[in-house]
């Protein structure tokens, strides 16, 4: 796992998962693990993104994705009492590539592409990867009060 | 008994005089397994010692592993070589797709992007396959699930899938149109 996010592995940092192709980071982070979101092309089907968003990747996109959610943007990306958030990530360009979701402990969990889940201790936990797994950097907060369901 | 066929994907196919070897199967797999050449049904195909410009491997059919009858002791008749020929590209195209599917596989199994997937070069490269790439998308898919949808649409034009938000569905919906149509 270093050898492919240079972040990940300090205290607090463990894989949680078997490999799965079946989701993705962004359906982890929703709460979903049973479908691929992705708001890529419909025709070839296996993907899911929510009904009456357009199939564009970019960071206003996944953000209403979220808001459906009931996630509303803020500025922070430190543990607030009383709101689960998430942790939109982008490349350099702007083009999302990666969420996160908070645990009550303030730690992450992520899915890793096709991979693994993870619990992170740092957001830059998931950073630094070279290539494909270049996850660039968290971009965009979004918080929604607390359910008795959060984790 | 001369007949071997340098076979290759370019223009350097052409007549081998290679001398054969007389090979009966088990000592045939023997062979090729010693010599890193490839067997396929009763056909030696020796690896070519020779520089081509291609980057697929060139074997040459060596010899046979039951004796030829007279006549064959030529040159192979054109329907032998033709089934030679197409066996070769067959084994040919089966390991530049999996070539190209270990490395598209290893290059996205950290990305949730479905346009990096689609987009990798490898994956492009194997819709560059052709037709002839449909089984072995569909055959790799029953092993395992994965993004093959976007490269069965561009090389059917089908839609089985279409609306589909399930990797599992997908896969289900693709695997019953490859059945139904005998390519599995």
């Amino acid at each position: 796992m270093r050898a492919i996010f240079p972040g990940f592995g300090g205290e607090g940092d463990e894989v949680r998962s078997p490999l799965d192709r079946r989701y993705n980071c962004i359906a982890f982070a929703a709460g979903d693990e049973s479908r691929w979101w992705w708001p890529g092309p419909e025709e070839p089907g296996g993907a899911y993104w929510p009904e009456g968003l357009p199939r564009e990747t970019t960071l206003d996109n996944f953000r209403n994705a979220f808001r459906l959610l009931g996630y509303e943007e803020c500025d922070s990306f430190e543990l607030e009492d009383g709101y689960e958030k998430v942790a939109i990530y982008a490349s350099a360009s702007g083009v999302p590539t990666h969420a996160a979701r908070q645990l009550s402990s303030g730690r992450w969990a992520s899915k890793l592409g096709k991979f693994v889940d993870v619990h992170h201790a740092r957001l830059e936990g998931v950073m630094g990867g070279e290539g494909l797994a270049d996850y660039g950097s968290p971009v965009l907060a979004m918080r929604r009060p607390k359910s008795d369901a959060s984790p | 008994m001369q007949h071997g066929l340098v076979l290759a994907d370019d223009a350097s196919a052409k007549l081998n005089g290679d001398k054969a070897d007389e090979v009966r199967p088990p000592v045939a797999r023997q062979y090729a397994t010693l010599t890193g050449d490839f067997i396929s049904d009763r056909v030696v195909y020796k690896r070519a010692t020779h520089t081509v410009h291609s980057a697929m491997p060139v074997f040459v059919s060596h010899s046979r592993s039951t004796p030829p009858d007279a006549q064959s002791t030529e040159e192979p008749s054109r329907g032998a070589r033709d089934v030679h020929l197409g066996r070769f590209l067959a084994h040919g195209r089966q390991e530049q797709f999996r070539r190209l599917s270990a490395e598209w596989q290893q290059a996205t199994l950290y990305s949730s992007s479905l346009d990096q997937a689609y987009m990798h070069p490898a994956y492009q490269q194997i819709i560059g396959i052709g037709p002839a790439a449909i089984p072995l998308i569909l055959r790799e898919l029953e092993q395992q699930s994965d993004h093959w949808f976007w490269a069965l649409f561009a090389l059917t034009g089908e839609t089985p899938a279409e609306g589909t938000e399930t990797v599992d569905e997908a896969r289900a919906a693709w695997l019953s149109w490859g059945r139904e149509r005998g390519y599995i």
